[in-house]
């Protein structure tokens, strides 16, 4: 009896149960045939990780940087005020409010938070000098950002065009 | 308003010195004429071409080279062929309109920039430039295959050499630019690999369908550079600050009020015809966001201000009197911060 390609590649990949999986591996050391094909699949694995890992390429410092932008103004899943309710149990409320009390009073640096508002982000003040820099005749045509460099993806991820709009009166 | 009334000005007193001399010695007589006549072959002369552009910072450069196809008067479709992350991506321009298409991410971008396509803003600029730079005519040099005149623009407070032109011997179009800084060395240059003078190029190129599996993002819509300047500044919700020093030959070209997260921003514009400079204020009093970069420090009398060099451009940020105020230009740190100095004397 031997076992299909299928089968040992479920094996491979740990998917089979604790039972089966003990069967296909006592098999495994007395039947040369499925042993190879098993080998086979590893060696394919093996070759198509190696392949991933060799693909992958480290982004630029500044589309990581405008990435890491775009995550940070990304609503949070749970909000601070879900995450008080859940914790809103007599058990443990009561604790933390008489401690959340002793913070207020004592005031604690760092309980109001830091009090500088956000300011503006510095590539939109660069994406607005390059836009209308490039409106001179003899401008550098290689200031116009390509798209994959501009909002959500990559290099120009901070801006968001949801935050921006002009007050002139268009 | 403003752009014209300056235009004017500023072309009517460079008339008075050049009148003056033309009987003694002259500039080349064509040169002012060539050089206008290069900024507005585009919107009568139409090509296809495969363009490089390099763009120098303080220790590195950065390269792309695009195929253009350019349909007079203003339709302009630029694909990206290098470096390989932008391989295919393209933006295609409209008048004031430019699709920018990623086919990599299957995404679409539509933006408006309503100053672009500005006729009024174009002569202000051939006035500023005639202003401030004397145009040399050099020698016919091969540019893509084809002859083409070279012309300096050289500033005429400093003497320095700022950009050099080739000129299609005869569709004027600008086959080649170089742009320098104060000191010489080169800030960008752009240039055609090869190009090709024909009217015949598919509607389809300039197609700006976007396909239906493509997410369509919403593009800036860039404010329209208002020439009413002092309506502009009222209407800023505070008490703007001017700069009391530019460098030789720049002038205030417009002004606009923009809202970034609630906050609201006044850009004045300066330019001296070749280059530009941004001021931004706002009263948030707050630093600026610069992400996961890393800004230089400075200091000038005694403020901390921080800055960062995008290629040969520079942003200098500082607070001062409960604003926050940001300068950017292609100039070097010196002269931002003497423009900055003397925005709050």
């Amino acid at each position: 009896m031997h076992y299909n390609a299928d089968t040992l590649d479920d094996y491979l990949h740990g998917a089979l149960g604790p039972e089966r999986d003990a069967t296909i591996h006592a098999h495994l050391e007395s039947c040369a045939p499925c042993r190879a094909l098993y080998d086979e699949a590893a060696s394919v694995r093996d070759w198509l990780q190696n392949a991933a890992r060799a693909e992958e390429l480290e982004f630029p410092s500044i589309i990581k940087a405008r990435v890491w932008e775009r995550v940070r103004e990304l609503p949070q899943p749970v909000s601070f005020a879900d995450r008080l309710r859940a914790l809103w149990r007599p058990m443990i409320a009561v604790p933390v409010a008489a401690v959340l009390a002793v913070f207020v009073y004592v005031g604690v640096p760092g309980i109001h938070g830091s009090g500088q508002p956000a300011g503006v982000a510095a590539t939109y003040l660069l994406e607005e000098h390059a836009a209308v820099a490039s409106d001179n005749p003899l401008a550098d045509r290689g200031l116009i950002v390509p798209a994959s460099m501009v909002d959500d993806q990559q290099t120009s991820g901070l801006i968001d065009a949801g935050d921006t709009a002009s007050a002139s009166g268009r | 308003m403003l752009r014209l009334a300056a235009a004017l000005a500023i072309a009517a007193a460079c008339m008075l010195p050049v009148g003056a001399l033309a009987a003694k010695k002259a500039a080349p007589p064509d040169a002012n004429a060539l050089v206008r006549a290069a900024l507005e072959a585009p919107r009568h002369v139409s090509y296809v071409g495969q363009m490089q552009t390099i763009r120098w910072g303080t220790r590195v450069a950065s390269a792309t080279i695009q195929r253009v196809e350019h349909l007079a008067p203003s339709s302009t479709r630029r694909t990206f062929l290098a470096p390989e992350a932008l391989y295919g991506e393209y933006d295609i321009t409209l008048g004031t309109t430019t699709t920018k298409i990623d086919p990599k991410q299957h995404r679409a971008m539509v933006s408006e920039n309503p100053s672009s396509d500005n006729e009024i803003a174009m002569n202000s600029s051939i006035a500023l430039l005639v202003a401030n730079y004397r145009a040399v005519i050099g020698p016919v040099e091969i540019v893509a295959a084809r002859p083409a005149t070279t012309i300096s623009l050289v500033n005429r407070y400093t003497g320095e050499r700022m950009m050099r032109l080739w000129i299609d011997n005869v569709t004027k179009v600008v086959l080649a630019k170089e742009a320098y800084h104060q000191d010489g060395s080169l800030a960008w240059r752009s240039r055609f690999d090869d190009i090709r003078f024909t009217g015949e190029i598919p509607s389809g190129i300039f197609s700006t369908a976007i396909p239906s599996d493509f997410q369509q993002v919403e593009g800036r819509r860039f404010a329209d550079i208002n020439d009413d300047l002092q309506q502009t500044l009222d209407d800023a919700g505070f008490k703007p600050e001017n700069p009391r020093y530019l460098p030789d030959g720049f002038h205030i070209i417009g002004a606009e009020n923009s809202i970034f997260r609630g906050l609201h921003n006044l850009h004045l514009l300066y330019s001296d015809g070749i280059r530009t400079i941004s001021l931004f204020e706002n009263n948030s009093d707050s630093e600026p966001d610069f992400g996961d970069v890393k800004p230089s420090i400075t200091h000038f009398e005694g403020h901390d201000a921080q800055y960062v060099k995008d290629g040969p451009t520079t942003l200098l940020t500082w607070r001062e009197h409960g604003l926050a105020f940001a300068l950017i230009g292609d100039l070097d740190l010196k002269n931002l911060t003497d423009i900055a100095i003397s925005v709050v004397p």
